[in-house]
């Protein structure tokens, strides 16, 4: 069955989160939509800031009570915005998992890391004590921690960088999510020890059928991993469609930068290119495209009117007043060197 | 919990703090000026009847004869006699020590009842009008003398309304409360606006951590998210300053027990001041030394149950 049969399970319209006085709004997530299918990897690809895991927490409401949250997030049908926190609590983690970025400080360091999976079975399933014990141990021995029986009784600073994600994926695999939310879940691990885990997500996902969020600021990740992209720019999507056409044929300024800014095959000492400028402050957003005042292409129109999400070829979006323009100065660029 | 091993680690890292508390106090009395033997005889004895006590009391054996045999005595629960009260000293002491425990715990009670929840209040709404009203009763708590607070609860709910009785100790359990709790209040005030602060600093900082996030998206209840991962973790910088405090609170005893004129071993010590009784302040400052010592070692035991990476010893 190809992705497109799939039936999708996530759909979120117009995601608005915003936080800090009603009167004077920092808006963190603007305007954002995206689907995810059954059993398919959604990169979510943007620089820190751009509002990646603000949009993750929100779809789980942990954003919540500082942050507020608006729109649609349609979870098999049902929206999860209007939810109280004890409906939230039925399908976070049950049905909706998540992973951090930091496995140093997302695990509680005072816990054995047996107790930390279990109070997560306690909580969505009705299995006692010697059956929770049990599924712990299985659960440890799918992410590939060796010896798991005897590692339930220690603690997370007994364990590696890698192993702390990994135990970090059991945790949240515990109920058998039907989608998994990994917040950067390889930025602070070793290249080597990413690939694995990378690979690991990949094979939960293929092997469980679960669908995943990727939230990465790493190009190269989701071109390794997922199977769709959504790029992300100051809290609104700039691009979205399969990963390979985005890689191979970017439309949107920002996403064509950030591929640009990949080392490829290029001569020895030629300087890599990076997009100039740093990414807007919250309060600093413009009316128009957040990316303009860093934008190679932008028009005088950029900066008041807001460039709507388009469709752009099969399956793809874009949003940008000045496509054509903007793949004539990349591919100059290109050509110059 | 704490292996055996730790417990037991922990237990003999004491014996060289009592050790250096003994020659402390050992080197500490013969150093002060004065002849002990003057002190104790009577004002018209002979040399002959003052170099008697001086034998009786060890004096003309060589110093470090001395300290082995204070040392053996104080083992043996020896602690001399008091001048002042021509009793064993020993028997002194243990008479009024439980007073003073009893006091110290009634305070430290007190003071976690009322930190502990306002803590939680104003870390829940940082910076909010509740926040800033508990944080700021509590400044002035921690600006304010022991014994002026303990003197301003003396004026108000004893002298004036006559809730409670101005000093002194009650028989049983229930009338001990009642008459020691303003000397515990005033000094569950104190400590209360220290453990208040940290407290509330430290669950500002956990409610904020990843691994209570984490906790969250997991869909673990409120309850299990405040108590397993929320309070545990802030519990663990407080218990330690909790441990200092009562360390502080055993010194502070002298000033409220002489405020509120309780019969426990503070009064005592700075009565055997007064009169220079030596074998008296001896003992008084090796009782507190231990007490010190002994809530120390239970601040560590609470830590390092509360904290595994504190275990490796």
């Amino acid at each position: 069955m190809s992705q497109l049969e799939k039936e999708t399970v996530l759909e979120v319209w117009h995601l608005r989160t915003e936080f800090g006085l009603p009167e004077r709004p920092l808006v963190a997530v603007d305007d954002v939509s995206f689907q995810v299918r059954a059993g398919e990897i959604l990169g979510l690809v943007g620089e820190s800031g751009s509002g990646k895991s603000i949009t993750l927490r929100s779809i789980l409401g942990i954003v919540r009570p500082r942050g507020r949250v608006s729109g649609e997030i349609l979870w098999k049908g049902r929206d999860l915005v209007p939810l109280d926190e004890a409906s939230l609590r039925r399908v976070r983690g049950r049905e909706i998992a998540m992973i951090f970025q930091e496995p140093m400080s997302s695990l509680n360091p005072l816990l054995t890391v047996g107790l930390q999976i279990s109070e997560n079975l306690a909580a969505h399933t009705e299995l006692d004590a010697k059956a929770r014990k049990a599924r712990a141990i299985e659960l440890l021995d799918m992410v590939g921690i060796p010896a798991a029986r005897d590692r339930l009784g220690d603690y997370p600073h007994e364990f590696s960088g890698g192993m702390r994600q990994r135990v970090m994926i059991a945790i949240a695999l515990a109920s058998n999510p039907k989608l998994l939310l990994a917040d950067e879940p390889t930025t602070a691990l070793d290249v080597t020890i990413q690939d694995q885990i990378l690979r690991l997500i990949q094979a939960l996902s293929r092997d469980l059928g679960m669908a995943v969020i990727l939230v990465t600021h790493d190009m190269g990740v989701v071109a390794e991993t997922c199977d769709r992209v959504a790029v992300m720019y100051g809290g609104r999507l700039c691009e979205t469609g399969p990963t390979a056409d985005v890689i191979r044929d970017a439309r949107h300024p920002y996403s064509l930068g950030l591929l640009r800014s990949i080392p490829r095959d290029v001569a020895p000492r030629t300087p890599l290119y990076s997009i100039p400028g740093a990414p807007p402050a919250l309060n600093a957003l413009p009316a128009g495209c957040a990316f303009t005042a860093r934008c190679p292409v932008a028009g005088p129109e950029c900066l008041d009117v807001r460039p709507s999400l388009e469709a752009a070829g099969r399956q793809r979006q874009v949003a940008c007043h000045h496509r054509e323009e903007a793949l004539a100065h990349f591919s100059a660029r290109e050509a110059a060197q | 919990m704490p292996s055996l091993s730790y417990l037991l680690a922990r237990l003999l890292q004491i014996i060289p703090t009592f050790l250096l508390v003994m020659i402390f106090i050992f080197l500490l009395v013969r150093l002060l000026p004065g002849d002990p033997a003057i002190a104790m005889a009577e004002a018209k004895a002979t040399d002959a009847q003052l170099e008697q006590i001086r034998h009786n009391l060890g004096l003309d054996q060589p110093l470090p004869i001395q300290f082995l045999v204070f040392v053996k005595n104080t083992l043996t629960g020896d602690l001399g006699r008091s001048i002042m009260l021509k009793a064993p000293v020993t028997e002194i002491i243990l008479d009024r020590l439980p007073t003073t425990i009893f006091l110290a715990l009634y305070s430290v009670l007190l003071a976690i009842c009322l930190a502990g929840p306002l803590a939680f209040l104003a870390a829940s709404r940082v910076n909010g009008p509740v926040d800033v009203a508990i944080r700021s009763v509590f400044q002035v708590g921690l600006s304010m003398p022991v014994f002026y607070i303990g003197l301003v609860l003396l004026t108000v709910l004893a002298a004036q309304l006559r809730w409670f009785p101005v000093g002194g100790y009650g028989t049983g359990f229930l009338d001990n409360l009642h008459h020691l709790i303003l000397p515990a209040l005033s000094v569950a005030l104190y400590t209360s606006a220290i453990i208040l602060r940290n407290l509330r600093a430290s669950l500002i900082e956990v409610l904020d951590a990843d691994y209570v996030q984490f906790a969250r998206a997991k869909g673990l209840s409120r309850r299990i998210v405040m108590t397993r991962h929320v309070l545990r973790n802030a519990l663990v910088s407080t218990v330690t300053l909790l441990g200092l405090s009562i360390g502080n609170l055993m010194s502070g005893t002298l000033v409220t027990e002489t405020v509120f004129a309780v019969p426990g071993v503070g009064r005592l010590m700075l009565e055997a001041i007064f009169a220079r009784d030596y074998p008296l302040i001896q003992g008084l400052t090796l009782t507190f030394a231990v007490l010190v010592s002994v809530v120390f070692l239970l601040t560590d035991i609470v830590q390092s149950w509360l904290d595994p990476r504190l275990r490796q010893s």
